[in-house]
């Protein structure tokens, strides 16, 4: 109450009290008798206040505050109500939840930087494919020149940021100490980089503009992760000089905390090197990427002046592309998609993510499938409440006749529906912040980086609760309605135990909703489950137990090319002689790692558009390496060391090269293939034939595959091609075919590596069953989830059935008592209540298998090995569903045959 | 005392003239010849509400035997209400009535 009507309402009650006073006193009363008298009357005044104020149209608010406080002593009233009903809410709004957290964090949230909003991101997409394809129609990766040309030529945006799509390892050690090297990940940036960003250094500081020419000091940031877990955050690191791969540089500061690049990944970058530094890593001047026009690389983030429509700058910065293309790109092939070639400028405040689009239409999947869980909740709120008001009709009637308004009653029983929401939200945080942490963990296994947070932000918050609000409409609304309902004479002279029909058709109507939501649930479950058990058990080609892989980088560890004809024996020779190994290996690429290299080739000359439209994937590998991956050589033979630059140049290809361009594999020996160049078409010797392995995921298409071995390579004319040549001799993997534990050699291979040279290290070195699983990361995820979720789904359902069975039972027991007095035995009655729960159950059966199978076939393109329409699965569901229905029908079916006729009859 | 009948019985009262809490439960007692005794707490509790509901309105006056009191009066709305809820009772009364005749 507002303290001003406080006041009035004092002072009415003593001037009301004073008058009560004085006419007992005019009718012959003493004083203190009139006192007495008119206290006795009125009661004491705090009462009178009390139900004054109990009945005080404060505002909304405070009438509303009065619901809820009503609302709670009627949920304290009924405790297993309250929390089964909150607890079934806090599971639907936590799935919810949880997903949502999910889609913030990896498609909503924006960078940690200084006004997002302004940013634009020149370009789409997240591939940095195109070094030396050319053409990449929508482009999202540009060349270092071209991206001057914009920064010097654009007027829309204030700063243009560039950062390379690649990033290196570097090893990293303290200039003049003894200590191994630090693996760092790293990434090139134009000096304008954190400026652009409007960020400021947590220690010593960024790039300015000096720090970008060829002949500027060289300078690195360290992002602050980095600086805490790799070096305690030490102070003296600042300022200091580091090698980095064997140059000196020095580290001018450390980024702010929390900002881990422009780009949502699992492996951020922890060292940013300034572009103008590329060439002297690159190792010759013909290898650097920063001068060349058609090497397409970094990626361009813009803050955007004012007052520009961004469409006009997409045409601008498009037309600029074509005239530059048009300068240097003069096949007629590409001289024909010129005019194909755009630039779309697209808001850049959530930055660059593969993960973004990867991840979208499975969180897309798992939000419906969280929304059937929580529409399955509603249904069975609405169901209790329904229930549960039926109960309380005949209280409603009273109030009804004594003149309350239907609204005023349903806002009554809205409150209790919010409070009930209120609850289970707070539950369903709780119930998400475990989840999505759960989930995180699940997907990013393996991953020494989780670049999306579990814990619950303000918008989660925000989410949830309005959530539970509209939960709260949606389940309480209806129910809300129909127990106010005006037939409330009938409720009274019936005492409740009507026998009308009245609210049992929305009910089966609910039931049937439930079942059905459950059966698609149930399916999908079945066919993602099925799908995943595929992909595990696909055969690979390779053996994956006792094998340890790593990956290195002789690049980071200062290897320049000369140097790698003699350490290719030294470092199998290293690696063999750790106790427990029984065979070693290198490779350029392992499978079910990110893989591999796509070239185009002519088979002995032959012309077909066919073969040259093949693609083919390519890897080099050391002559043990078929042996440690337990791969068979089928026909002729593996390298060797007498397969020299001198000798005649050999290749290894798999079953289904052979198979593609041969028709069989005897076929294939001793036949010659080369690169898709003018004199080159008879470069390699087929000399041996392996069975082929699955490099990619199994779900993909998988491509034929030739092998070369490091110590031959082919001299091309072409530019792009002598440096894909040159990088592709750095063997980036190891293999170890080892007895014992894998998880027991890291350390050894860490000190074998190191007593090679303390700048190499191996880099996430792991058991192969290990990699092998993490592929499948996201697919077991979706399959987990869905199993939670339909888990979930028929728990709810088969609660929800059990309430409304049980209720139709209290309801119909007068009847059930007639029935048995009139000769009906329990047989009949249990068929008679069971026959009535599973038909519902059927109907919803009968809507949701269609809608399965649909559901399935959408889903076709994601599952492996299954057909869209799985019988199994369906049938699967069905069985469950229906197992569940029966249980949760008999229980109080098995109740109504126990009621004695005349009780039954006494309630009346 | 049911309430739906307390609020009509309070407009009727305040029909005639504007009065004050005391008043209104006095002639209320009076008229009824004792067979309704207003409870205070329901009797402010009826004030506020037929307030909030537009049907009465208050002024601070002062009162026969100079006391500062709150006093209501009908507005228009109450004067319709009254009418309505009248016609309604009698509509009620005459169909017990015909009822008891029976």
């Amino acid at each position: 109450m507002l303290p001003k009507k406080k006041q009035d309402l004092d002072e009415e009650l003593r001037s009301y009290f004073e008058m009560s006073v004085e006419t007992k006193m005019r009718a012959g009363m003493t004083e203190s008798e009139a006192t007495r008298a008119t206290r006795i009357e009125m009661g004491s005044m705090d009462s009178v206040k009390e139900a004054v104020r109990d009945s005080t149209w404060e505002s909304v608010f405070g009438d509303l505050w009065r619901d809820l406080r009503h609302g709670l002593r009627q949920l304290r009233r009924s405790p297993s109500f309250t929390v089964i009903a909150i607890l079934t809410l806090a599971l639907g709004l936590g799935a919810n939840t949880a997903i949502f957290t999910l889609i913030h964090g990896v498609i909503l949230k924006q960078l940690p930087v200084s006004n997002p909003g302004a940013l634009y991101r020149i370009g789409a997409g997240e591939n940095y494919c195109c070094l030396w394809l050319g053409m990449q129609d929508s482009w999202g990766t540009f060349s270092y020149p071209f991206y001057r040309h914009l920064a010097d030529t654009n007027k829309a945006f204030s700063h243009i940021a560039a950062f390379s799509g690649a990033n290196p390892s570097l090893g990293v050690r303290r200039a003049g100490s003894r200590e191994t090297a630090q693996t760092l990940t790293g990434e090139w940036v134009s000096a304008n980089y954190f400026a652009t960003f409007g960020l400021n250094a947590s220690a010593g500081r960024l790039f300015i503009a000096a720090d970008d020419g060829a002949t500027a000091p060289p300078a690195v940031v360290m992002s602050c992760r980095a600086w805490k877990e790799k070096y305690n955050s030490d102070p003296t690191l600042i300022g200091s000089t580091l090698v980095v791969s064997g140059r000196a540089m020095t580290l001018v500061g450390v980024a702010p905390e929390g900002f881990e690049g422009a780009r949502l990944t699992p492996h951020p970058p922890e060292l940013w090197i300034p572009l103008g530094q590329e060439p002297m890593f690159a190792g010759s001047p013909q290898n650097s990427m920063l001068p060349q026009r058609q090497a397409s690389w970094l990626f361009l983030i813009g803050r955007m002046n004012p007052g520009y429509p961004a469409a006009a700058v997409e045409a601008q910065i498009t037309n600029d592309l074509r005239q530059d293309l048009a300068e240097y790109r003069t096949s007629d092939e590409d001289r024909a998609r010129l005019s194909k070639q755009q630039v779309r400028v697209i808001p850049g405040g959530t930055g660059v993510s593969s993960l973004r689009s990867d991840s979208e239409s499975g969180l897309q999947f798992l939000a419906i499938a969280a929304g059937l869980v929580l529409l399955i909740a509603c249904a069975n709120l609405s169901n209790l409440l329904l229930a549960r008001g039926v109960a309380r009709r005949q209280q409603m009637a009273l109030r009804l006749s004594l003149g309350a308004t239907r609204f005023r009653l349903m806002r009554g029983v809205l409150a209790e529906s919010l409070l009930l929401s209120l609850f289970g939200g707070i539950g369903g945080i709780l119930v998400a912040y475990a989840g999505s942490g759960m989930i995180l963990w699940i997907a990013f296994r393996g991953d020494a980086f989780i670049p999306v947070s579990a814990s619950p932000s303000l918008p989660v918050f925000g989410f949830a609760f309005a959530l539970a609000t509209l939960a709260a409409l949606v389940f309480g609304l209806f129910p809300a309605w129909k127990n106010t309902d005006a037939g409330a004479g009938e409720a009274l002279r019936s005492g409740g135990r009507t026998t009308s029909r009245a609210s049992s058709g929305p009910q089966r109507m609910l039931v049937i909703l439930q079942a059905a939501l459950s059966i698609v649930l149930l399916a999908l479950t079945g066919l993602l489950t099925q799908s995943l058990r595929n992909l595990e058990t696909t055969q690979f080609g390779f053996a994956a137990q006792g094998r340890v892989i790593a990956n290195i980088s002789l690049d980071s560890a200062g290897y320049k090319q000369a140097d790698l004809p003699a350490l290719y024996p030294r470092l199998e020779e290293t690696l063999r002689s750790i106790p427990g190994v029984r065979t070693a290996s290198y490779s350029l690429q392992t499978p079910q790692r990110s893989c591999c290299i796509n070239l185009g080739i002519q088979i002995d000359g032959r012309t077909e558009k066919w073969i040259s439209e093949t693609n083919v994937l390519f890897n080099r590998v050391s002559p043990q390496y078929f042996e440690a991956m337990g791969v068979r050589v089928l026909r002729g033979r593996p390298f060797s060391p007498r397969d020299t630059q001198a000798a005649v140049h050999v290749a290894i290809v798999d079953e289904w090269f052979a198979a593609k361009f041969w028709g069989s594999i005897d076929e294939a020996l001793g036949k010659r293939f080369g690169a898709r160049l003018d004199g080159h078409a008879r470069d390699f010797e087929i000399v041996g034939i392996v069975n082929a392995v699955k490099y990619r995921n199994p779900a993909l298409v998988q491509h034929p595959m030739y092998f070369l071995p490091f110590t031959q390579s082919t001299d091309y004319r072409q530019e792009d091609y002598r440096r894909l040549e040159e990088g592709t001799l750095y063997p980036q993997a190891i293999q170890l075919n080892v007895s014992g534990p894998p998880e027991r050699f890291e350390m050894p291979l860490r000190n074998a590596l190191a007593s090679l040279n303390p700048n190499l290290l191996p880099i996430e070195p792991r058991s192969y069953s290990e990699q092998v699983a993490m592929q499948f990361n996201r697919e077991r995820l979706a399959a987990r989830l869905t199993v939670i979720f339909s888990l979930l789904s028929l728990l709810l359902a088969s609660l929800g059935l059990y309430g409304v069975t049980a209720y139709n039972v209290t309801r119909r027991t007068n009847e059930i008592g007639v029935r048995m007095a009139l000769g009906a035995d329990r047989t009949n009655v249990v068929c008679m209540i069971l026959k009535g729960a599973l038909t519902n159950v059927g109907i919803g059966l009968l809507i949701g298998i269609p809608i399965a199978i649909a559901a399935g076939r959408a889903l076709a393109s994601r599952l492996y090995q299954i057909a869209p329409f799985d019988p199994l699965s369906v049938g699967g569901a069905v069985a469950t569903l229906l197992f569940f229905a029966a249980l949760a029908g008999v229980i109080p079916a098995l109740r109504a045959a126990s009621i004695a006729p005349v009780t039954a009859l006494r309630n009346e | 005392m049911v309430q739906g009948t307390l609020d009509m019985l309070i407009l009727k009262t305040l029909a005639l003239e504007p009065m004050h809490g005391w008043g209104v439960a006095q002639r209320i007692e009076q008229v009824s010849g004792g067979v309704f005794k207003v409870n205070a707490g329901s009797l402010f509790s009826a004030f506020l509400r037929l307030e909030r509901a537009g049907r009465v309105k208050t002024e601070w006056m002062i009162s026969e035997n100079n006391r500062r009191a709150k006093y209501y009066s009908l507005t228009a709305a109450g004067k319709k209400a009254l009418a309505e809820e009248t016609r309604e009772w009698e509509r009620q009364v005459s169909a017990i009535a015909r009822i008891l005749e029976v």
